[in-house]
């Protein structure tokens, strides 16, 4: 297990590196003058040359790949647009955005695990019928109509909670709601046609006949064995809505990091990007690294790294 | 177990239920919160050009001047002014202003502010300003005389720029928190794209603002910062509001809309490079094909007004008799004929020519755009509408690579603007003369304006300037939009400034 851990630790490096050459060169294939954009009309010639000897843009292009990786090993990356070294700028964007992933997650399993389970043993009946409705409208309802229609209802027809904004746990619902409900439905789906499959393996008919209880078999057996392909989708989810939350921090006005990288490629600020796209990744990665080790934690059977 | 279970259902419990306590939307405190669309590029007044720093700059940085009722600039830390020559000026200094940090505002704060515009790698946007400046010499802790390299009409306007301390002014790199300003207030926190916190400046002289802080919140969608005010997080909000809401908001009993002729101008510009928009007749055909009422009202809900000149009717140098294009599709179809484009086949599908229009990917935007695509097609003229991420649009218009574009000029407040736009030397990047416009006449006039220092004069040249181009008709002018507030109702004493600024909030308090 160890060999394993440190194994797929050492592949996050190759891994950065290949996305830091990939943002490196794609954001040099944004149209327009990235200088001109970031100064606008009324810049002066002397202006722009220095901004652009700042950014390293009179450079060749090797000489600015290399003047980059030289900045980011240095942890000398400045954002362009707010002056301040990026990790600065990212790091409470960074802790925003977890903890909206984080409980829109929390969200999503709590609202499609029990959904899925219900759905699978009570198979064709109408509990079945409306959780599949329910994953149907989860995964179909686009954020940028359901996280209104949210506030509507439960921030100024109830006043229950707040509009927008982060602060306490009241402003994490609404958000939480709207970005986990795509991933509840998909959940509920994927964990319904998990059971089922399960649910008619042999085992379960033994664990039965041997005396166990059927809360004890469903839980302990069914579900271990069926959360597998759960825990694959909840990793690849978790990641996406790591770099998938704009609309709704946008709605909401939650300060993530979504918002910051669109509005740095808007304003061209070149090290913000590349900043913030090679924290996305490595959050990708350590997700999955997490979800791999819950295998093993899971499945028995899976013995992560032990070669035979 | 039992006890991790029970743990484990009273935290689902809390999470679900435990903070939803209805909120209380009527209790007000001496603090006001503000819904802004997105942060200032800057709090640096030597850096923040953009209409949010516009809004905000002066409660922190007031400068020798400001912009008054009639969008002339009139005294604000200047207590007064004499002009020797064309050239220079003497500025005599209000008495017993202090900056937020205690410290005594003096001429040497302003010589060091203005002279700090030339730093390098400041990357100031009035730079321009500075290069102006041949000398300031400080006369005494209160006046300073300032001698231009050539007589230059936007000086005045062009020092609201705020001031801050000369020690502050000689260093670079300090946070917003760490700026100091003259004004009624001064910056407690920035946390950029979330809010910005204002908190009176303690140490300024006269009667204290009623409002301890200020907090502009950045919420960037616009239904969203509407919700926030029906609901009492936020007080007050401005322009852009959606345009279907308007209506409704003028009926909720809790709120106050207020309107006035803003001073952002949207136009239709043309590459007159182009071989077909080179031609006056297919601009003049254009103008007269589009119908400005029915966009203002059927797709703004009339929260702009039609114009026919760049300048706000409310500016003193407006001038009312240009020539007007109104909506006239029988005269547009018969002067693409006169242009030599004469329809192929009557009122059948085909077209006299194809144009491209580039415009950005603001929803608004776009459906004005398609709008006008159809409008054009009406008489003939084919276009496919464009849509591109605002830096890739900016870039294209720029480089000269479009045939018609819509955008807006926001804030137009000097006149001189018609240099940057319309002199045959301002293209870009040099300028903003984007559809290499080049008339002598307009050279020569626009010039004159810039070193004129006479009101009067100023008004006679560009009044005949603004003739002139509603002639050659290098834009089509759209509309201005209005400058909408909608705030709570017992918000008094809140007015925007001339120039949209929100200077008044200091004045501003709750009414019962």
């Amino acid at each position: 297990m160890r060999s394993y851990l440190v194994r797929r630790l050492l592949w996050f490096f190759p891994v950065l590196l290949g996305v830091s050459l990939l943002v490196f060169f794609f954001i040099h294939l944004i149209p327009g003058d990235p200088v001109m954009v970031m100064l606008g009309e009324s810049a002066r010639p002397a202006q722009v040359e220095a901004l652009r000897a700042r950014l390293h843009l009179d450079q060749p292009i090797h000489v600015q790949l290399m003047l980059f990786f030289s900045d980011l090993v240095r942890g000398k990356m400045v954002s362009i647009y707010f002056a301040r070294p990026v990790g600065e700028v990212i790091a409470p964007r960074v802790l925003a955005t977890l903890q909206l992933a984080f409980f829109s997650m929390l969200a999503a399993v709590l609202i499609a695990l029990p959904l899925g389970i219900v759905s699978a043993l009570k198979k064709n009946s109408w509990v079945d019928f409306s959780g599949r409705v329910f994953s149907l409208l989860g995964v179909s309802v686009p954020n940028f109509w359901l996280g209104p229609l949210l506030i509507i209802f439960f921030a100024l027809k109830l006043g229950w909670l707040p509009v927008s904004g982060r602060g306490g746990l009241s402003h994490l619902v609404l958000p939480s709601l709207t970005l986990g409900m795509a991933m509840a439905g998909l959940l509920s789906r994927m964990s319904r046609a998990s059971m089922l499959e399960v649910l008619s393996a042999p085992y379960l008919r033994s664990g039965r006949a041997r005396g166990l209880s059927e809360w004890s078999v469903i839980l302990r057996h069914a579900l271990r064995n069926a959360l597998i392909p759960i825990l694959t989708v909840i990793g690849l989810q978790f990641g996406a809505l790591l770099s998938g939350a704009f609309i709704t921090e946008t709605i909401f006005a939650w300060p993530g990091i979504g918002r910051l990288l669109i509005n740095a490629i808007y304003t061209r600020d070149f090290p913000l990007v590349q900043a913030c796209v090679l924290v996305i990744a490595a959050s990708y990665l350590t997700v999955n690294l997490l979800v791999d080790l819950c295998y093993a934690w899971v499945d028995a059977r899976v013995r992560l790294g032990r070669e035979r | 177990m039992e006890e991790r279970r029970k743990i484990f259902y009273l935290l689902a419990f809390w999470l679900l239920f435990g903070s939803c306590a209805r909120q209380d939307k009527t209790r007000l405190g001496p603090e006001i919160t503000v819904g802004i669309e997105a942060s200032p590029s800057s709090l640096d007044p030597r850096l923040a050009r953009d209409a949010y720093a516009i809004q905000i700059m002066p409660l922190v940085f007031p400068g020798l001047f400001r912009i008054g009722a009639d969008l002339e600039p009139e005294p604000d830390l200047a207590d007064f002014f004499e002009q020797t020559d064309a050239r220079t000026f003497v500025f005599h200094l209000r008495q017993g202003m202090k900056f937020s940090n205690g410290q005594e505002l003096t001429s040497e704060d302003v010589k060091a502010t203005l002279e700090s515009l030339n730093a390098p790698g400041l990357n100031s946007p009035y730079l321009e300003l500075a290069e102006r400046i041949r000398k300031i010499e400080v006369l005494d802790r209160a006046s300073l005389r300032l001698e231009l390299k050539e007589p230059y009409a936007p000086l005045l306007v062009e020092l609201n720029l705020g001031i801050i301390p000369a020690e502050q002014a000689r260093k670079s790199g300090l946070r917003p928190e760490e700026l100091s300003g003259a004004g009624a207030y001064r910056i407690l926190r920035w946390v950029p794209g979330t809010e910005l916190v204002l908190t009176r400046n303690e140490f300024r002289s006269g009667s204290k603002p009623y409002f301890e802080r200020i907090v502009f919140r950045i919420i960037p969608e616009d239904l969203t910062r509407l919700m926030s005010l029906e609901k009492g997080e936020i007080q007050l909000l401005q322009s852009p509001i959606p345009v279907d809401e308007l209506g409704r908001l003028k009926r909720h009993a809790g709120l106050a809309v207020k309107e006035r002729p803003g001073l952002n101008y949207s136009y239709m510009g043309f590459n007159l490079r182009d071989p077909i928009l080179s031609k006056r007749q297919v601009r003049e055909a254009i103008a007269h094909a589009l119908n400005r009422d029915e966009l203002i009202h059927c797709l703004l809900k009339d929260s702009a007004v039609k114009v026919d000149t760049l300048l706000s009717p409310r500016h003193w140098a407006y001038e009312p008799l240009v020539k007007s294009y109104d909506y006239d599709p029988v005269l547009a179809r018969k002067l693409l004929d006169e242009a030599g484009y004469p329809d192929p086949d009557g009122d059948g599908p085909g077209h006299r020519f194809k144009l491209s229009y580039k415009t950005s990917q603001n929803v608004q935007r776009l459906w004005i755009a398609q709008a006008i695509a159809r409008e054009l097609d009406a008489v003939g003229i084919e276009v496919e509408v464009r849509s591109l991420e605002w830096g890739t649009l900016f870039s294209d218009i720029q480089a000269g690579n479009f045939q018609i574009y819509t955008m807006s000029w926001v804030g137009v407040v000097e006149p001189d603007i018609f240099y940057t736009i319309f002199h045959s030397q301002s293209l870009p990047p040099q300028g903003a003369n984007r559809g290499f416009y080049a008339n002598p006449e307009i050279d020569a006039l626009v010039a004159a304006g810039r070193m004129t220092q006479d009101r009067g004069a100023r008004r006679i040249i560009y009044s005949r300037v603004q003739k002139i181009l509603s002639e050659d008709l290098p834009y089509v002018s759209l509309w201005n939009s209005l400058d909408i507030t909608v705030s709570d109702k017992r918000l008094l004493g809140f007015e925007l400034g001339p120039a949209g600024e929100w200077s008044t909030l200091q004045e501003a308090r709750w009414g019962l």
